[in-house]
């Protein structure tokens, strides 16, 4: 009961303190005070995450990220934003996982899916652009750029969703990915060539069925 | 060629614009949990191994500065003409007749 009182009247605490405040603490000894941390910026995470990675695994990327966060506390140092220390560890984190998904190619990219297939006849051959504002069109258009992008490379996948498709500064990918400007800059026009390469072959392709139907 | 770009130009948007649609779903309180215990297991040590990571990345930044220092001195020792005095006792007290200069 009593116990229960402190660690509530220590969270209770712990709401008003700075990020700097709360990371003093947790380097200090008190491990429980991680979980304040994890309060504030569990939706900031999971945001981030749920956009990088597939929906199966972003659960446990979050995880991976507050784990990894908690590892390298100490080099945050109150320097800065704790967000944006939060954010550098969570794009890395997401990077990371495409690069090992790559590494050990667990699911093949070879073809579309039925709905897939349908969403992008839909997509590219209907004229009215209101037949694809539906809800259910946003899933299969996310699950068709996901095997489009699928089929770049970690690096490709990471800088043309932070530059162009977040439309985020070069400067600020840059810092984030812990790349330099220039290299931010050549891989991102080189990947959105490859991008709309790829879609130009999946619609040429479809072009043809839909012909030959 | 032109109305090609276009229709690829839309539909590259369509796919960018539910993109950013995309829903996610919280930390759950066994994600929480989970963290938590892993964060238990590690222990304030883990945390404090920060500290000494840090030191060690930094006694690294300043070996280059160490180098170029170095470097310095031994363009500064060559220019101004230092002479080795101790080197110069040994070799005359090795043979003192012939020693020269």
């Amino acid at each position: 009961m009593l116990q229960t009182g402190i660690i509530r009247a220590m969270r209770g605490n712990a709401e008003n303190e700075s990020d700097g405040e709360v990371v003093d603490r947790i380097l200090g000894g008190d491990v429980d005070a991680f979980e304040c941390l994890m309060d504030r910026y569990g939706e900031h995470v999971s945001r981030i995450v749920g956009r990088r990675v597939p929906w199966e695994d972003a659960e446990e990327v979050a995880q991976d990220i507050f784990i990894r966060a908690y590892v390298s506390l100490s080099t945050y140092a109150g320097k800065g934003e704790f967000k944006w220390w939060l954010s550098k560890i969570a794009e890395r984190a997401c990077y990371d996982f495409w690069r090992q998904r790559y590494k050990s190619r667990e699911k093949p990219v070879s073809a579309l899916n039925e709905d897939q297939a349908k969403w992008l006849a839909r997509a590219t051959f209907e004229r009215s652009a209101r037949a694809h504002a539906d809800g259910t069109a946003g899933r299969e258009a996310r699950e068709l750029l996901a095997w489009a992008l699928g089929k770049l490379s970690p690096e490709d996948r990471a800088v043309i969703e932070l530059v162009h498709i977040e439309e985020r500064p070069v400067a600020e990918v840059a810092e984030l990915l812990g790349w330099s400007v220039v290299n931010v800059k050549v891989r991102a026009s080189r990947s959105r060539k490859k991008l709309r390469a790829v879609l130009e072959r999946l619609v040429a392709k479809e072009g043809k069925n839909n012909e030959a139907k | 060629m032109k109305r090609n770009r276009k229709k690829l130009d839309e539909f590259e948007s369509r796919l960018f614009s539910a993109y950013r649609a995309r829903d996610y779903q919280g930390v759950t309180a066994e994600s929480r949990e989970s963290v938590m215990r892993a964060v238990r297991r590690l222990g304030a040590a883990e945390a404090s191994n920060g500290v000494q990571l840090q030191i060690g990345r930094f006694a690294w930044r300043l070996s280059a500065a160490a180098g170029v220092v170095a470097l310095l001195l031994l363009a500064y020792v060559v220019s101004s003409g230092f002479v080795d005095y101790q080197e110069l006792a040994i070799r005359y007290l090795e043979n003192p007749i012939d020693f020269i200069i």
